[in-house]
């Protein structure tokens, strides 16, 4: 713990300090506030219309500040979890259907792939092998294979996914606690 | 329920689901009304739960169904693992070829089973290694599924607490609640 004089002494050199003087310097301050991934908050005005509308229901009518304010970090903890969810739906969805979540270089370039086409269409049809449709996997299963490939992407949004849960049940446990003892004071 | 839900806007955005293109909705909406009708939910925060708990069972449900079909989906592989031990003198393109039509062609099972038997072995054998092949997969998945049913048991206790007026502070159970799931997701103790 620095001591009164150390602070003192810590405010007065900060004050000599005008911040950033290089470019670079001032480019890296400018992302001070930055927060990356799902952790960041959409403040966009359906958002805060969500918000608003979700305080109203936790709260139920309720002006107590206090019961307002954990509404609100409950309310916005549950609109994080649900587009974490969504999130996840996503990616496990897109990999069921292509198979990969971005652009795969199958090819070293444009030119490579041109000519691996030339050759598939100037193939005798006769030479292509019939598909077996017992090789054809199911949706459930392509689902499956797509959640046993991003395993490791999943392990990390439930990560996030469970910073969101703790924040929202402890914020709707306080709620529950000032509503019973509302209710006690009533009775 | 389903009228009250469907005609409430907020009601039907804290049950809003994200089913999978092989999900059921018949069968989702089916464990919804049943998880509903047994709590029962009084107001919004026992709403709020009650979401809670029909989203982790449904993700429950989903995980237990991709366990089966990552071991169904590893058998091949097995197989041609099981056969390169067996047969070290064959060639790798016929142990593919066999072990590809082991699934579809019932000649080259019976065949399979008959070189399996000489060695003692059975078509267990093959679904044993499939599983030793997934089970890193399995591992992960089975930490996901212990800790929805933790989460579920909490969910519980909670809506028992609200409902007797009990309500706790989280800071009283902090230290064994949610810091615990953090931890467990994070691969610790």
């Amino acid at each position: 713990m620095a001591s009164a004089r150390q602070i003192a002494a810590n405010r007065k050199n900060a004050r000599k300090s005008t911040g950033p003087r290089t470019r670079a310097g001032k480019q890296r301050a400018s992302r001070n506030a930055h927060r990356h991934g799902l952790s960041t908050q959409t403040d966009d005005g359906e958002n805060c219309e969500a918000v608003e509308s979700l305080v109203r229901r936790i709260a139920h009518g309720s002006t107590d500040q206090d019961l307002l304010h954990w509404a609100a970090v409950a309310a916005r903890a549950h609109l994080e979890l649900a587009r974490i969810r969504q999130v996840k739906c996503d990616i496990v969805g897109r990999m069921a259907r292509f198979g990969a979540l971005d652009k795969a270089a199958l090819f070293r370039n444009r030119a490579a792939a041109m000519r691996h086409l030339k050759s598939l269409f100037n193939k005798p049809l006769s030479k292509l092998k019939p598909v077996d449709p017992s090789s054809i996997p199911s949706e459930a299963e392509r689902e499956a294979e797509a959640v046993q490939r991003l395993l490791p992407e999943l392990r990390k949004l439930n990560r996030y996914e469970a910073r969101a849960y703790a924040g929202r049940d402890r914020a709707l446990c306080e709620v529950s606690l000032r509503v019973s003892k509302r209710d006690s004071q009533l009775d | 329920m389903n009228s009250l839900i469907n005609n409430d806007p907020g009601l039907a955005a804290i049950y809003e689901e994200n089913l999978l293109v092989s999900d059921s909705q018949w069968r989702h909406t089916a464990l919804r009304n049943a998880i509903l009708e047994q709590l029962k939910p009084r107001d919004f925060i026992e709403h709020m739960w009650a979401a809670e708990i029909i989203q982790g069972e449904w993700e429950t449900l989903q995980l237990r169904r991709f366990k089966s079909l990552i071991v169904t989906s590893a058998r091949r592989p097995a197989l041609e693992n099981l056969l390169h031990l067996l047969l070290q003198n064959a060639r790798t393109g016929d142990i593919d070829d066999l072990a590809d039509r082991f699934f579809s062609n019932k000649g080259v099972r019976r065949k399979i089973g008959a070189i399996l038997r000489d060695f003692g072995l059975t078509e267990a054998n093959i679904d044993a290694e499939a599983f030793r092949q997934s089970l890193s997969d399995l591992a992960e998945i089975n930490r996901r599924l212990a800790e929805l049913g933790s989460r579920r048991d909490r969910i519980l206790q909670r809506l028992e607490d609200h409902r007797a007026g009990l309500a706790a502070p989280t800071y009283l159970d902090q230290g064994e609640g949610n810091d615990r799931e953090l931890r467990h997701e994070n691969g610790g103790d």
